[in-house]
C-alpha cells in the first residue's frame, strides 16, 4: 500500500494553509509529520483520508485517487485516530472499538465483528478493559482504545493526529513503541502528526518537517532533526545529540523577536 | 482473556441491557392497564387485561349487556388513547435518540431542533385553512404538518453540507426556528374565531384526547416503520455519535445518511404531532434516562427508549386526567411540569456525564 500526496494545496477560505505538498509514504514505515502550531499538519492528514478535499493536487492510494474510492472502501484501507478523543455520550470500550467494524458491517456480522474486536484488544493487551466505560480510562488507555478502533478497520495505513498528546512519558513511549511493533509485525504503515520531537525521532523511519505550509525537509530523523532546521522552523535554539543511534534534541532557548 | 471468556463477558455485558428493556416493556403493559381504569365505568385492573385479550380473540357480546359495555368502554373509548400514547412516546423518544446521535449532541431532540414546532405550525395552518380533524381532512392536517416539519430539516441538511456546522449551531438554529414558527403560529391564532382558535390552540399544548381507531392507523404504521428503520440503522447511528469527521473516517457517508434520517424523522414526527400537538421533553428525558442505565449503544438504547418513552407518556397522560378529575388537563402541560425538573435533575446529578453539561 502506497500513499502519495501529489502537489496537495489547501486553503481555508482565502487563507492558504498547504502549498503544493508532494510526499510519498511507503508500506510498513512510520512517518512523523512535525512542525510548529498552525503549520497545517492536521490539515494535511485530513487531506490524506478525504476529510478535507485539497484545493489543488490529489492524494493517491495505491495509484488510485482517494476521490475514486467509496468512503467505505477507503475506510478499509485507512484508519484514523483523531486528536484527543472524547464522546458526548457514555460509551464502553467495546462500543467504541466495534464502531470501527462499520465498513464491514452487514446483517449477521456481529459475531465476526466481536471476534475481530477481541483479537485486536488482546493484541494491544487491553482486553481486560473491554467492558469498562471509556470515560473512566486513563489518557493512555483511551489512546490505545482509539488505536484499537483504527485497527479493527483492518487498514493498511493508520493516520494518527498527535497520538502522544496529553500522555505522560511512559505512555508516550508505550503508544509509540506499540505503533512501531505494529508496523514491523503486520506491515502497517503509520503516518502520524507529532509535537514530541524526541519520541518521533526515536520511533520514526522518516520524518516530514512542515514550515509555512510547505515541506521544509523530509528524510531520515538525522536529516530532519538538526539544530539549523529547529532554529529556522521552530525559532528555538537547540542542540542535537546522538542517543542510542537516534537524534535527541536538547532545548536551549526560544529565539527572540521571531514567531 | 480467552475468546470464550470474552464472549461470556460480552453476554453478561448485554444481559442487563436486555433485562432493562424487558422491565421497561413490563412497565408499559402495566401503565397501559392502569390508564384504561380511568373514567366513568368502574372496571377492575385484571379485568381490563382480560377484556382486551378477549377482544383480540374476537369474543362477541350481546348488545347492552354489562360485558358488552365493559368491552365497549375499554376497547373503543380508552384503548385508542393508550395506543396513541404508546406510539407517540416510542416514536418521539426514538427520534430523540436519532437526533442526539446524528448531531453528536445530547441536547438535540425533535423539539429543540424546531421540527416539532414546524409540524405543529403545519397543523395550525391546516386548521386555519379549514381542514377539520375528522374524516379525510385529517390527511390535509398531516400533510401540512409533514411539509412544515421538513423546513427545519432541510435547513439542517443544507447548512451542514455547505458549511462546517458545530452541534451548537444546529441547536441555535432549532431555537431560532421555534421562535419563528411560534410567531407565525400566534399571528394565525389571533386572527381565528372562537372554535377554530381553541382547536388550533390545543395543538400548541399537546393532548391525547379524542382519538378513535379509524384515525390511528397512520401514526401507528409510520411510527412502527420508522422505529424499525432506526433500530436497523443503529450501527450507523453509533458511528455518527462520534461526530462527522470520525464517522467519515469509519466509512459512513454522513451527508446522505443525515438526509435519510431527517426524512424518516419528519414523517414520524408529523404523523404524531399532527394528532397530539407538541409533546416536549419525551425525546430528551427518555433517551438520557436509558443511557444512564445501560450506556449508549443505540442497538439497545432505541428499543429501551421506545419502551421508556411510551411508559412516561402513559403515566403523564393518566396523571393529566386525574389531577383535576373529572376534568382533564392537556398532557403537554403535565409533561412540561414533570419533564422540566426531571431533565434538570438529570443534568445536575450527572453533570460529569459526557462532559456536555
Amino acid at each position: 500500500m502506497q500513499v502519495e500526496a501529489d502537489g496537495v494545496s489547501f486553503s481555508y477560505k482565502d487563507k492558504r494553509v498547504l502549498e503544493s505538498i508532494t510526499q510519498g509514504f511507503d508500506k510498513g514505515e512510520i512517518v512523523s509529520i512535525i512542525g510548529p502550531n498552525g503549520v497545517g499538519k492536521s490539515t494535511f492528514l485530513h487531506c490524506l483520508n478525504r476529510l478535507l478535499t485539497p484545493s489543488e493536487g490529489r492524494v493517491l492510494v495505491d495509484g488510485r485517487g482517494v476521490e475514486d474510492y467509496s468512503l467505505k472502501d477507503l475506510a478499509k484501507e485507512m484508519g484514523y485516530v483523531p486528536y484527543s478523543p472524547a464522546s458526548n455520550f457514555p460509551l464502553s470500550v467495546i462500543d467504541m472499538v466495534i464502531m470501527g467494524r462499520h465498513p464491514y458491517s452487514r446483517i449477521g456480522s456481529s459475531k465476526d465483528d466481536l471476534k475481530a474486536v477481541h483479537a485486536v484488544l488482546e493484541r494491544l493487551d487491553i482486553d481486560d478493559l473491554a467492558f469498562r466505560p471509556f470515560t473512566e480510562l486513563s489518557a493512555g488507555q483511551r489512546q490505545k482504545v482509539m488505536i484499537a478502533r483504527g485497527l479493527v478497520q483492518e487498514p493498511e495505513v493508520l493516520l494518527l493526529d498527535e497520538p502522544t498528546a496529553n500522555l505522560d512519558i511512559k505512555h508516550q513511549m508505550e503508544v509509540a513503541s506499540l505503533l512501531k511493533e505494529l508496523s514491523e509485525s503486520i506491515g502497517l504503515s503509520v503516518i502520524m502528526v507529532s509535537h514530541e520531537l524526541n519520541i518521533a525521532a526515536k520511533y520514526s523511519d522518516r520524518m516530514v518537517l512542515l514550515h509555512q505550509g510547505r515541506i521544509y525537509r523530509a528524510g531520515s530523523p538525522w536529516e530532519v532533526i538538526t539544530p539549523e532546521n529547529i532554529r529556522e522552523v521552530y525559532s528555538v535554539d537547540a542542540e542535537v545529540i546522538d542517543h542510542s543511534g537516534r537524534p535527541y534534541v536538547l532545548l536551549n532557548n526560544p529565539l527572540r523577536g521571531r514567531t | 482473556m480467552k475468546e470464550d471468556e470474552f464472549d461470556d463477558g460480552y453476554l453478561r455485558f448485554i444481559r442487563h441491557k436486555v433485562t432493562f428493556i424487558l422491565a421497561a416493556v413490563a412497565v408499559v403493559v402495566l401503565a397501559a392497564g392502569v390508564s384504561c381504569l380511568v373514567d366513568g365505568r368502574p372496571i377492575g385492573v385484571l379485568d381490563v387485561y382480560r377484556i382486551i385479550i378477549d377482544h383480540i380473540l374476537g369474543t362477541e357480546y350481546e348488545f347492552a349487556t354489562p360485558e358488552y359495555w365493559d368491552d365497549f368502554v375499554v376497547c373503543q373509548m380508552r384503548l385508542p388513547r393508550v395506543v396513541l400514547a404508546i406510539v407517540a412516546g416510542a416514536a418521539l423518544s426514538t427520534c430523540g435518540v436519532a437526533m442526539q446521535s446524528m448531531m453528536s449532541n445530547p441536547l438535540a431532540d425533535p423539539y429543540t431542533t424546531g421540527m416539532s414546532s414546524g409540524a405543529c405550525l403545519g397543523a395550525v395552518i391546516a386548521i386555519a385553512m379549514g381542514f377539520a380533524f375528522t374524516g379525510p381532512s385529517v390527511y390535509g392536517i398531516m400533510g401540512m404538518s409533514f411539509l412544515m416539519s421538513l423546513v427545519p430539516a432541510l435547513i439542517i441538511i443544507l447548512l451542514s453540507r455547505i458549511v462546517r456546522t458545530s452541534p451548537a449551531t444546529l441547536i441555535l438554529l432549532g431555537t431560532i426556528m421555534s421562535y419563528l414558527f411560534g410567531a407565525v403560529n400566534t399571528l394565525i391564532l389571533v386572527n381565528q374565531e372562537g372554535e377554530t382558535l381553541s382547536a388550533a390552540y390545543l395543538w400548541t399544548v399537546g393532548s391525547l384526547d379524542n382519538v378513535i381507531w379509524s384515525d390511528l392507523w397512520i401514526p401507528v404504521v409510520l411510527s412502527t416503520a420508522g422505529c424499525a428503520a432506526m433500530i436497523f440503522m443503529s450501527g450507523k447511528l453509533n458511528v455518527m455519535m462520534m461526530g462527522d469527521d470520525q464517522a467519515r473516517s469509519m466509512g459512513l457517508d454522513v451527508d446522505n445518511f443525515r438526509t435519510v434520517l431527517l426524512l424518516v424523522m419528519s414523517l414520524m414526527i408529523a404523523s404524531i404531532i399532527s394528532f397530539t400537538g407538541i409533546l416536549g421533553f419525551i425525546g430528551l428525558v427518555a433517551p438520557h434516562m436509558v443511557r444512564m442505565a445501560i450506556g449508549s449503544d443505540n442497538k439497545f438504547v432505541i428499543p429501551a427508549s421506545m419502551a421508556l418513552g411510551a411508559a412516561l407518556l402513559l403515566v403523564t397522560d393518566t396523571l393529566a386526567r386525574l389531577v383535576i378529575y373529572p376534568y382533564e388537563l392537556p398532557v403537554g402541560v403535565i409533561l412540561m411540569f414533570i419533564g422540566g425538573p426531571l431533565f434538570l435533575y438529570v443534568v445536575v446529578k450527572h453533570n460529569g456525564y459526557g462532559g456536555m453539561y
